[in-house]
């Protein structure tokens, strides 16, 4: 069959009213739960799994790719409009889509997020329909020694994550590094840090930190000004993007497109490690990277793209090898199973119509993401309005349930309120959170791979030179090292000559 | 030597990076170390937490040596660090609170104390609006968590 | 002399068992008069959720209550197991867990709860069918190849695992110290990876119940299957008890328990239940799909089973020197 007639097949599959409203009940449910940051699609997918086993495969399957979408986007919409990320990924989306929240200007920040989120969902899907066999094998290229190159460089751009000081957004990220030691290490068995209590042997929540660090920080920073009345959002300008917005959000979105869908193919690392560098590689070609922490369109449409992008693609290792790249696939991948149906090579040929089917949910998810977020940015935008004294109870209450809710757990409730304290004292020293949480997750990840790779190499450090892609990740980073000091150096000259 | 305001930011948090730091490479010594070719699980902990006392030490000594004028970045004139005790205090006791209340006084009790600890400011001067912003948050939580998605969370004491 | 009071109590004796008995019928009777919680204690999607959340709606159905299932993940199963260990034995509470937590980890790292006196089995549910492979491009077709490898290249064959300390590390372990040669671990965060770098070569070796899709496409060589019986999906396959090292039996169980003290009358109807829905056959087809066959055992037979792995499990743990530093 020839790939037209495939994808019409999907389709026919797909485009049922019967599906499109399991699509549409799925990507609502996930939107509602979405919001509670910590209850991403994981646990909602974990939750409303039963339900879909009396569904026929195709149709449960686009419910729960409903849910995933669903979910995922919604953390980006409070991510924007609250300081509060629902999901890893969507961290990077406070750092410019707050302010501009701030600033009266959530409406556009929303819907170009939608627009970037819909647009790298379309490329992303046509990626996984034509190219799927031949890029599953380019994630099994990479080898420990490789991840820990890559991973380095990562940590490298760190510090472009802000504008404070190099010396000081390079201690953050290795503060975060730090972190992510607590807990089990892998290589040995050994507990790190656990201060006796069982609590801590899996590491440190990433959600406790994430809500600590930036949504309880923030409202506790700014119920304590309240008294100078400072107000959440300055008058809303419109709802819609302007001209200008669109102009410069494009090259953007572009570019984050392609990196998520490049990222999105490596098991483990890809969604998270795209948004990040992709909101980096936008401050470093802006023609005025100041603008950024402050409201910089381009801070949200890069990654929300580089991040969505990145969710699809993170499909194929599954889809066609059946490697599960991260939790939420290796749950879709259960359901599959119980259903019936073996994810892997076999896949393509033994169940076309399934995975037809599946490519053609996916993007049917995407545009019933884009049919429901889009006129839901006029609710979201009125909720704004409402006086912050009124709002930020509700944040607070939200963020205690999601963080709890990932494990049951109390102790992650109190490990959050830790990281408020400390997000606060951080916030009011020019200490930026967003390299800590970057260093958080990678940190684990570069030592895991550079044990494993010396491992394998039986004690051989000439190994992180001698595999090709490893090598090219040096380099990689050396250059950027020398590329990020010097805008940084000159950065500095512009601000001491113009104070 | 006078402190420029600018200043006391940074040699505070260079201070407490290099405590931090401190820390690290004490409580991470005591697991064993090995060798840079065969880590062992101190390892790495050690050097990252060397890296971060060192980079404290530097950025509080360099605040030091910053001179009148040469204050990088906005800081200058922005006035004290605000600690907000009060906000801070209340709103901490919000979270810890529901996580003492959650497990055995259940959910609606949970939230009520983070509503009343976060909204310290108005309960005398605009307490209906409190009661009102609570009921509301116990109301979408409990419809959404308990009965809507199945949490295996009491609502009320056990 | 016997007095009229001291009859009474002589007279009633015999009767005693009986009403005793029919108390305890009655306990069971009227269970479950609420919501009973489920404790697995791995995160939603991993470990024993999987079949937790496959069996469930079958209970929930045969005893007409919600079944509340309660993921409480963390230090290797340990809070989960604790937290169902010290729960109220009223029957509303119960534990569903992958084996390792009661006969592995105790015996690696502290825990708070004695795995053989705080909980009670109620029946053991299914048992991961743990299947040795390679990675193709060797020239290992059967066992022997595989241990003659490694005899030749002492120090140079990796097998993957899912972690220190986990059944897929211990099962390959066995082999070792049953073969005598040297291969070397390489410790993984969760199969998944292990998986990935199995299929790039950079492990040469991998024990696993999920991994038919693999074989089938050919990604993967199966070259033996633990224990020492057949797997229906893998008729090929020999068993190590077949290929000469019935020593190599991976104890990879899924099974339900109640906290001690739970009323017996209470445990055996559960037991009943969970039996039945285990050996239902759309039950079967769906479990094979995971690779895991079910294993409907009673109390009895399962608290054998889990002594005999505690012993097992132990030993290879000592003799393989197995520690988390």
């Amino acid at each position: 069959m020839s790939v037209v007639d495939n994808i019409a097949l999907g389709f026919s599959v797909a485009v049922t009213p019967q599906n499109f409203l399991y699509c549409l009940a799925g990507a609502f449910l996930g939107t509602l739960v979405g919001v509670f940051p910590g209850l991403g699609p994981v646990t909602t997918i974990a939750m409303l799994l039963p339900f879909t086993f009396k569904l026929p495969a195709v149709a449960s399957l686009i419910m729960l790719s409903g849910i995933y979408y669903g979910a995922h986007h919604s953390g980006s919409t409070t991510a924007v409009m609250l300081n509060m990320p629902g999901e890893p990924t969507s961290v990077v989306i406070c750092i410019d889509g707050h302010p501009m929240a701030r600033q009266g200007r959530a409406g556009p920040a929303l819907a170009i997020a939608a627009l970037a989120s819909f647009f790298a969902g379309c490329v992303a899907v046509v990626i996984i329909a034509f190219f799927s066999p031949p890029l599953a094998s380019v994630g099994l290229m990479f080898g420990p020694a490789d991840y820990a190159s890559l991973i380095v460089m990562a940590l490298v751009t760190a510090s472009a994550l802000s504008s404070e000081s190099l010396i000081t957004t390079t201690a953050m990220a290795a503060l975060g590094v730090l972190l992510g030691t607590v807990g089990t290490d892998v290589n040995s068995g050994t507990i790190r840090f656990d201060f006796g209590r069982s609590a801590l042997d899996d590491g440190v929540s990433f959600v406790a930190a994430a809500v600590g660090l930036f949504a309880f920080a923030d409202v506790i920073t700014h119920v304590g000004a309240l008294h100078e009345r400072v107000p959440l959002s300055a008058k809303i300008t419109g709802l819609l993007p302007t001209r200008a917005d669109l102009k410069a959000s494009t090259p953007a979105i572009l570019r984050g497109t392609a990196i998520g869908s490049a990222f999105g193919i490596l098991p483990g690392t890809g969604p998270l490690i795209s948004s990040f560098a992709s909101y980096v590689m936008e401050r470093q070609l802006a023609k005025d990277p100041s603008r950024f922490g402050k409201g910089a369109i381009e801070g949200v449409a890069g990654p929300e793209a580089a991040n969505n992008a990145a969710a699809l693609t993170h499909f194929i290792p599954m889809l066609t090898l059946g490697i599960p790249a991260g939790a939420a696939n290796a749950l879709l991948m259960g359901a599959l199973i119980i259903q019936g149906i073996a994810p892997g090579p076999l896949l393509i040929e033994q169940h076309a119509d399934l995975f037809w089917g599946v490519v053609a949910s996916m993007w049917i998810g995407n545009l019933m993401l884009l049919v429901l977020n889009l006129p839901l940015v006029g609710i979201w935008v009125r909720l704004l309005a409402i006086p912050y004294r009124v709002l930020y109870p509700a944040v607070l209450v939200f963020c205690c349930i999601g963080v709890y809710s990932v494990s049951n757990a109390t102790f992650d409730l109190y490990l959050a309120a830790v990281f408020a304290f400390a997000g606060f004292i951080f916030k009011q020293l020019d200490c930026s959170p967003a390299p800590l949480i970057l260093g958080l997750v990678l940190g684990p990840m570069l030592e895991e791979n550079t044990r494993r790779a010396l491992l394998l190499s039986r004690g051989d450090f000439t190994v992180f030179l001698t595999e090709p892609i490893s090598l090219a990740m040096l380099i990689l980073a050396v250059v950027l090292v020398f590329v990020f000091s010097r805008s940084a150096f000159r950065d500095r000259q512009a601000r001491l000559a113009n104070p | 030597m006078r402190l420029r305001i600018g200043d006391a930011r940074r040699l505070t948090s260079g201070l407490l990076f290099l405590t931090i730091g401190g820390f690290g490479m004490i409580y991470g010594a005591r697991y064993r170390m090995g060798s840079a070719t065969h880590m062992g699980p101190g390892y790495f902990p050690f050097a990252v937490a060397a890296l971060i006392a060192l980079l404290g030490a530097v950025s509080a000594a360099t605040s030091l040596r910053t001179e009148i004028g040469q204050v990088e970045g906005p800081e200058g004139g922005r006035g004290p660090i605000q600690w907000h005790i009060v906000p801070l205090l209340c709103i901490l006791a919000g979270v810890v609170a529901f996580g003492l209340l959650i497990e055995h006084a259940g959910l609606v009790l949970a939230i009520a104390a983070v509503v009343i600890l976060g909204c310290y400011q108005r309960l005398l001067t605009r307490p209906l609006e409190v009661l009102a912003i609570g009921l509301v948050l116990i109301a979408i939580a409990v419809a959404l968590f308990i009965h809507g998605l199945g949490m295996p969370w009491h609502a009320f004491p056990a | 002399m016997l007095s009229r009071r001291s009859l009474v109590p002589l007279l009633a004796a015999p009767l005693l068992p009986r009403l005793a008995g029919r108390a305890w019928a009655d306990e069971a009777a009227g269970f479950p008069e609420h919501s009973i919680r489920m404790i697995v204690p791995y995160p939603p999607g991993g470990g024993g959720d999987a079949i937790a959340r496959v069996v469930s709606p079958k209970l929930q159905e045969a005893l007409g209550q919600t079944i509340v299932i309660d993921n409480r993940p963390g230090a290797g199963a340990s809070i989960g197991t604790d937290l169902a260990a010290k729960a109220p034995p009223d029957g509303y509470t119960i534990l569903e867990t992958p084996g390792a937590a009661l006969t592995v980890n105790p015996q690696l790292m502290k825990v708070p709860y004695d795995p053989v006196r705080d909980l009670m089995p109620v029946a053991m549910l299914t048992r991961a069918v743990m299947v040795f492979v390679v990675n193709p491009k060797l020239p290992i077709q059967t066992v022997q190849d595989l241990v003659a490898y490694a005899k030749a290249n002492p120090g140079k064959f990796n097998f993957g695992s899912a972690g220190n300390g986990t059944i897929t590390q211990l099962s390959w372990e066995m082999l070792k110290l049953a073969s005598g040669t040297d291969m070397v671990h390489v410790p993984y965060k969760g199969s998944g990876p292990a998986i990935n770098d199995l299929m790039g070569g950079r492990v040469q070796g991998v024990v696993e119940s999920v991994l038919l899709p693999y074989i089938r496409a050919g990604q993967m060589r199966a070259v033996a299957v633990g224990g020492d019986k057949r797997w229906q999906s893998l008729p090929d396959v020999p068993t190590m008890a077949e290929a000469g090292y019935p020593s190599v039996r991976p104890s990879a169980w899924y099974g339900v328990f109640a906290p001690r003290g739970t009323p017996p009358a209470i445990v055996t109807k559960l037991s009943a239940l969970f039996r039945k829905i285990v050996s239902a056959p759309e039950m079967a087809e769906k479990l094979d799909g995971i690779g895991m066959v079910p294993e409907p055992l009673d109390s009895e037979d399962f608290a054998k089973v889990i002594r005999d792995d505690i012993e097992t499990n132990g030993k290879v743990i000592r003799e393989a020197h197995i520690t988390l530093d």
